[in-house]
């Protein structure tokens, strides 16, 4: 039998429309060469529970606004998962608003905030004259890597010792002061990177890697 | 007219009569020119029109043609505007350049509107009527997200609540906020049997906009259309005024389909065409014109710029496509998947401001479904072909069948080498101009855009 890898996409339904489904496919691709078969699960509004004891990697894209305010009402009840599984060093990707969401919360412009999950302490504030699109460079851990970055939130660190994913040669990244893209925390990274950012290779390797040390453990295998 | 637009009129109109007879033709310029000499130009110009405004993300540029051609079955005076040339100072330069007919009756405007500019446009225009096709996601670094589309065009639409909205009932989201218009819907009859169900995952737009539950469908369409309503509160799909009763055929390259009782056939294929024509029917319908006159417009029907256009390059025949958003993409992707013959698939992809910057949109697209297909060969072209390249290398096209020609001018010579007479040519928009300007500079296809 196939050994199958299982994804968790957070609100696939409704945090899609930036084109990171490219990253799940980019990995389903990947993975189905080194012999895995992978199944996506669709967690939203509907979902009684995530039981991530079943996955072996979290993804969570970006949305629209709207939608991001209905998944913000409906998320917390996740938190407890979520958060465990961030802290065991579990592979997760968030991109954009599912990046935002780790952090504790979001303001608005209005002065009023979102809560988020807080499982890190980061919070974003929303800018709309800091309007940050365009394409983006940065170099990481794993190397350098190129995107395409289109948001107004601007996301500010809380603690010192969280540490960026990378630093910008070209565009913003979390914001237009820092010089920092996105966050690596254990095997959880969140970034503002669209374009798919796992069409940098190097990124991909990593959750590869990641998903099936996950996959095995979760499968109790030793490899 | 005040002195000031009889000058911007005429300085407008001189620099077409130069561009028209020096040059190969002006788009733009002309109303450019007039535009900013006097920026109420439009206002003196549009004064005895009937005007109806067509916009939305997808369809606009074949719905536009559709209706023009049925009203040429029953008005002297049908002015409209080319594709590519829909805001503002185009607009103004398609009324500059429109020389009428003697006639009795009023004259009729019928203009693609760019979703952004349509509250600029119905200022100057006082529109009869607006015509919505659909929202989608579509360039998101240029026009943001779809419920933010949509309040530019009811920012128009807001000041002329005296124009009938003539609107896609099958699009939830035109349903989702009230206005003082009189609201005429079109769309798809349904089969109430089937069993409800929500949208595939990756579509946008499925939340009740009353009460934000994911809605559900009797039956769907495409991408978020059909008979949609929501499972927690009274939101449902609006009555039809005209409705698609029944699609019989659909092929590559036509379609038959049935609007209430009678029969249609368009000499274009994809399903996205019913609903074009289906919105070109309602309008005509509202505006008075026989069922036989439509019908006879629609047998006249040309094939319009970079939409299915068929190309003999020499004994080859290329149809030449534009794509510039994942649900286009799709409805694309699905009209090929019809194709019986191997075929040679050519992609061009730019990101010039006109395409989006962002190319992240390709990966929304449903490539993966070529992957059992009769392909021979795979030619990737444009600015942006490494990450093209990279999106079909995931959708398991074949990497060896793949062939990178970088350059746009080194493409027809890798057509006239493919191994097959057909061949399938996905461009984004630049692609699609830089591409037919170089076929009209060897003499393949006559310059100029229709």
């Amino acid at each position: 039998m196939t050994p199958t890898i299982k994804i968790a996409y957070l609100y696939e339904d409704l945090m899609n429309t930036y084109g990171d489904s490219g990253d799940v496919k980019i990995l389903r691709y990947y993975l189905n060469q080194k012999g895995y078969d992978v199944v996506v699960d669709n967690i939203s509004l509907d979902t009684p529970e995530l039981d991530t004891t079943q996955y072996d990697f979290l993804f969570f894209g970006g949305g629209q606004d709207f939608e991001q305010t209905v998944v913000a009402k409906d998320i917390h009840r996740f938190y407890e998962p979520i958060k465990e599984w961030v802290e065991q060093a579990n592979p997760m990707l968030g991109v954009c608003g599912g990046y935002q969401f780790l952090g504790t919360h979001y303001q608005m412009v209005n002065g009023k905030t979102i809560k988020c999950l807080g499982i890190l302490p980061f919070h974003t504030v929303f800018r709309p004259e800091a309007r940050m699109i365009g394409d983006t460079k940065f170099e990481t851990p794993f190397g350098e890597a190129i995107a395409f970055e289109n948001h107004s939130g601007c996301t500010y660190f809380d603690d010192e010792n969280l540490k960026p994913l990378g630093k910008m040669s070209e565009g913003y990244g979390n914001n237009p002061e820092d010089g920092n893209e996105g966050l690596l925390y254990k095997n959880t990274m969140g970034t503002y990177a669209h374009g798919p950012i796992l069409k940098n290779l190097n990124i991909t390797e990593f959750f590869v890697e990641k998903i099936i040390d996950r996959f095995n453990q979760r499968t109790q295998k030793n490899v | 007219m005040s002195l000031r637009s009889q000058l911007a009129v005429t300085s407008g109109k001189l620099s077409y009569w130069f561009l028209n007879n020096f040059r190969n033709g002006g788009t733009s310029l002309p109303g450019k020119i007039a535009y900013k000499l006097d920026p109420t130009v439009l206002k003196s110009l549009a004064k005895n029109y009937q005007t109806i405004i067509v916009t939305g993300t997808n369809g606009k540029t074949m719905t536009t043609a559709l209706i023009v051609k049925t009203f040429q079955q029953q008005f002297d005076n049908v002015l409209t505007n080319q594709s590519g040339s829909n805001m503002i100072q185009g607009i103004t330069s398609s009324f500059l350049s429109y020389k009428s007919k003697k006639s009795k009756q009023k004259p009729i405007a019928i203009l693609e509107v760019d979703e952004a500019n349509v509250a600029e446009v119905t200022r100057w225009t006082n529109p009869k009527a607006f015509v919505l096709t659909n929202i989608f996601r579509d360039q998101m670094d240029r026009y943001g997200e779809i419920y933010t589309t949509y309040d530019k065009i009811l920012e128009g639409i807001r000041l002329a609540p005296e124009a009938t909205v003539i609107a896609n009932g099958d699009a939830s989201i035109f349903n989702s906020k009230p206005l003082p218009n009189k609201f005429v819907y079109y769309g798809v009859d349904s089969d109430k049997q089937q069993t409800p169900s929500k949208a595939p995952v990756n579509t946008d737009g499925v939340l009740c906009p009353k009460c934000q539950s994911i809605l559900l469908y009797h039956s769907m369409t495409y991408a978020n259309l059909g008979d949609y309503f929501c499972p927690n509160c009274d939101f449902k799909k609006p009555e039809l005024s005209y409705k698609v009763t029944e699609i019989s055929d659909l092929t590559t390259q036509s379609s038959d389909f049935k609007i209430e009782q009678t029969s249609f056939h368009l000499n274009i294929g994809g399903q996205y065409n019913i609903y074009n024509a289906l919105a070109a029917f309602a309008t005509a319908r509202e505006f008075g014109i026989q069922e036989t006159d439509i019908k006879k417009a629609f047998d006249l029907n040309k094939r319009v710029f970079g939409r299915q256009e068929m190309i003999h390059i020499n004994d080859k025949i290329a149809n030449l496509i534009l794509v510039k958003n994942p649900v286009g993409l799709n409805e694309i992707i699905e009209l090929i998947q019809r194709e019986k013959e191997p075929f040679t698939l050519v992609t061009i992809l730019n990101a010039n401001y006109a395409d989006g910057i962002d190319t992240s949109w390709i990966w929304d697209g449903d490539y993966e479904k070529f992957a059992d297909q009769n392909i021979e060969q795979v030619i990737v072209s444009g600015h942006r072909h490494q990450d093209m390249a990279f999106r079909l290398q995931v959708a398991n096209l074949p990497l060896d069948k793949t062939k990178i020609v970088p350059d746009l001018s080194n493409l027809l010579e890798s057509i006239e080498k493919a191994p097959t007479k057909k061949t399938y040519i996905l461009s984004t928009y630049t692609g699609v101009l830089e591409f037919r300007k170089y076929l009209s500079d060897k003499g393949i296809i006559k310059a100029g855009l229709n």
